[in-house]
Parts: structure tokens; sequence; C-alpha cells
């Protein structure tokens, strides 16, 4: 692929790089190797194009990591000063392996993120990301290979906030405050499955 | 079923024939099974996203069993046409097997990378318009096409961004079929999208397309938005402009197979059913 497509997904997926576009466009021809013409060429992109694209990416992301983690992404959205713009603009979305790898990499930098964080809300996020990682990976082990095909999977578990919850498509929850933690125990198609989760707070998710 | 009839002018260099005419289709998602199954709308086949079932047999069953005899046709958004090297071989494997299963007349992916060396963008993202990188992308579409073994279309996708570069837009597309010899895929949401949002006259670059290497067509309705921009969201009904664009293509040459894409607003069957109709008139129309 020609240097400017390289250079363009950086633009996309670095703020700090559509930022130094105007001011200092050389660093980005050197990095890339692009002619003068290229290099022109990329500076007279139109900046609130540039901009829709980056948040069209953005938000792409969002919703992959969403589709698996929501009440963290809701938690983190909530209370936490930015975290999510945080991540976004200091974990781009690496490639390698090819694109279900790169997916997987992606959850993973997610979960260290999260992990990795603190300050208020960030244990609610923490456990919470615990959690829904525990229900992906009981999902998957019950019915490889099938996720993102269009089968629903549905966990039963001891609490009615999760009776109706999928995997991939949680309900929204409709659990009371709880002040400690409380030990969810799942089986999904026979597999066995546990969490462990202080709820401070839920909030439903939109529809 | 009797034996549909074959319609493109375009003679895919591989299978040897012209690709048969599938009708009107649905592209499936969880929540229109339903409707697929209730069999009383006007869906001759399905499309598919490939990466959903590719080397996934246990998958592929259950969407043939779904299909109920109807054709399937797997529609990639992973490829990365784009992107610089050898098309990955084991995703080609995957791929060919699923086209296999399926017996599927083609399939398609989208004129456009995902991603580089460095990054993983997971999204459709507009090709510089260079000849260089036509060539590039022909050359690789030509060895997709040819690994598959059935004709392969490529989609013009939706952009914010219009990409730099010698060629314009019909230049560039023309440059990629022509030279790779595979189908088109023309997405007419996306071609007003990008002709309301970018100011050019839809029709235009139409008239300037291999209109003859058109397959098949996506519709999808989408939203304005406040900022003026239109949003290709396949949220809504098919609006005015893609209908138009539309029977001005099937006025012009036979289109093999015209697709539904919806995404959101699934539960409104009544609406994707009306424009399921309306399409199917619009292609007997044009027989």
């Amino acid at each position: 692929m020609s240097g400017v497509a390289e250079a363009l997904a950086r633009l996309l997926v670095d703020p700090e790089a559509r930022r130094r576009l105007s001011l200092q466009p050389q660093g980005l021809g050197a990095a890339y190797r692009l002619t003068d013409e290229e290099l022109k060429a990329m500076v007279d992109l139109d900046p609130e194009a540039l901009e829709l694209a980056a948040d069209t990416l953005r938000r792409k992301r969002l919703a992959r990591l969403s589709a698996v983690y929501p009440w963290t992404l809701k938690a983190l959205h909530l209370g936490s000063g930015g975290a999510l713009g945080k991540f976004m603009a200091g974990h781009p979305p690496a490639a390698g392996g090819g694109p279900a790898a790169a997916l997987e990499g992606e959850r993973e930098r997610f979960r260290r993120f999260v992990a990795g964080r603190s300050g208020p809300g960030a244990d609610l996020a923490a456990d919470l990301l615990r959690f829904e990682e525990c229900k992906r990976r009981l999902a998957m082990a019950a019915r490889p290979g099938v996720h993102g095909s269009g089968e629903r999977v549905v966990l039963r578990c001891r609490w009615d906030v999760l009776s109706t919850g999928a995997a991939l498509d949680l309900a929204p929850p409709r659990l009371e405050p709880s002040p400690g933690p409380v030990r969810l125990l799942m089986s999904l198609g026979g597999t066995p499955g546990a969490a462990t989760v202080r709820i401070h707070r839920l909030v439903p998710r939109e529809r | 079923m009797t034996a549909p009839a074959a319609v493109s002018r375009w003679r895919s260099p591989v299978g040897g024939a012209a690709v048969p005419r599938l009708g009107v289709g649905l592209g499936l998602r969880p929540e229109l099974e339903p409707l697929v199954l209730e069999g009383t709308g006007p869906i001759d086949w399905l499309e598919v996203v490939a990466e959903h079932y590719m080397g996934r047999p246990g998958a592929v069953e259950r969407l043939l069993g779904l299909a109920g005899g109807h054709p399937v046709v797997p529609h990639g958004i992973e490829l990365s046409i784009g992107t610089e090297g050898e098309p990955d071989a084991a995703y080609l494997d995957d791929l060919a097997g699923l086209v296999q299963m399926l017996n599927a007349p083609w399939f398609s992916d989208h004129l456009c990378f995902t991603r580089t060396t460095e990054f993983d963008l997971g999204a459709l993202t507009p090709l510089p318009l260079s000849e260089e990188v036509a060539r590039s992308v022909a050359r690789r579409a030509r060895a997709v096409q040819a690994a598959v073994g059935r004709p392969f279309l490529l989609e013009n996708i939706a952009y914010h961004l219009r990409m730099p570069g010698e060629l314009t837009e019909a230049e560039f597309i023309t440059a990629v079929v022509e030279e790779a010899d595979c189908g088109l895929l023309l997405d007419l949401a996306n071609l007003l999208q990008n002709s309301i949002n970018h100011g050019y006259d839809a029709y235009l670059l139409l008239d300037q397309l291999p209109l003859e290497r058109v397959v098949q067509v996506h519709l999808a309705g989408g939203v304005l938005g406040t900022d003026g921009r239109y949003h290709d969201t396949h949220s809504e009904v098919v609006p005015e402009g893609v209908w138009d664009l539309l029977a001005y293509l099937c006025d012009r040459v036979p289109v093999a197979g015209v697709l539904l894409e919806r995404d959101q607003n699934l539960h409104r069957s009544g609406e994707i059913l009306a424009d399921l109709g309306r399409a199917r008139a619009l292609v007997e129309d044009g027989r």
C-alpha cells in the first residue's frame, strides 16, 4: 500500500498526529516516506472530514468493545473523567495476526487498561470487566465458533438480573445496589462458571 | 426451484459463465430470521457476512437450513483488498470453503482498506485514488478471485474523507475492476451519500462506471444529520434518491441481484417488506 494510506491510518487513530499535521507536517512525511506531493495532499485533507472519519472509527471501536463489555463501558463513561477517550487515544488498534487476533488484542489492551486504573469508579469498572469477561469465556466455551453468526446465548444464573441476559446482548440490569461482593454462579450448556462482583451501582443500558 | 436465467453481460474469468439472476434478497441479521422463516416476503436469496461463517461448518449448516434452498451469497468485510502484500492464505482458504459449502454464485467485499502494517482499523477506509494503488488492488483482486474460484465483486464504499490521487472515483473503480476482471457490487446508498456529502452528480458518476460489470446492487436507508450530511445508517426505509438510481440503472443493464441492507430498527418488518416488494417490482420492470 502506498505511504498515503499508511499515513492516513495514523491520522485516523492518533489525535496528536492530526493536531501536528497542520503545524509540523514534515514529521508525518518522514515517518511514512511521503513525497512532497503526497505530503501536500495529506495537508490539504479537509480537517472537518478527517475529524468526522476519525470519530466514526472511534465509535466503531467502542461499539465492538461494548458488544462484549457493555456494563464496563457504561461505568467508565459515567464516572471517570474521560477514561474512554484516554484509552482510545493511548491505545491505537494495532495490527497483527489478522482481524480476529487484532480484535482480541484490542480487548486485551482494554482489559489491561481497566485493571490498571485507580481512583473513583476504578474498582467498579474492574469488577464489571471481570464479570463480563467471565461470561464471554463461558459462552465461547459452551458454543465455540457460533458467536457472531446470530446464535443467541442465554445464561442461567442465580439472580433475576441475569436470567434473561445473553453474552453479547445483555438485557438492562434490574439489580438493586449491593454493598458487598457477591459470587455469581452460572452455567451455560452444562459448562459451569463463576465471577465475583461487587455491585455499587447499575444503570440500565439505553436502547 | 427452476434454474435462474443467466443475465450478467460480464462473464467471469472463473466459472466460465455469466452469473445467474437471483432476484431480490435480504441481508440476513439475527433479528430478521423470523421474517425469512415465515417465507411470505419477497425474498429470493440471502446475503450473509462472510466472516461470521468462515471456518464454522456448524453455523453454515444451520444457515442453509434457514435459507431453505434459497441462494446464499457471502459478503466479506475483512478482506482488506487495499492492504499491501499478498492476501492472507488462511483467510482465503476459509472463504473458499464457505463459498463452496454455500454453492454461492458469487462472493463480494469492499473496495477499501481496513488495516495497514501498523493498524487494524476495523472500518472500511477509502484508498488513495492513484493508478499505482489501482494496479496493486487489481492484482490482489485477481488473485482472490482465482483462489476462491467464483466470481468476485467489489463494492464502492461510503466515505467522509475524499482521498487524494490523480484519478477520479469513477476512474479508480473502473481501473480496478477492469484490470482485475471482476464484477461490481454497486451500493446505491453509498453512492447517494457520497454525492450529497461531497456535492457531485450521482448519475454522472454512474454513467462513468463500467455498468456491464454490475452484478449486484445494495439498497439501504439512512438519515440526514443536523450537520447537513447524509449518514447511511441502514436504519430507515430506502429513500427516493436510491430508488431513482436503481430505476436508472435497471433501464440500462440487467442486475442479477438486488439486496436490501437493514441493520437498525429491525423490528419494523412492514417497512422492510415494503422495500423488498418495491425492489422486486422495479427489477421485474427492468427485465
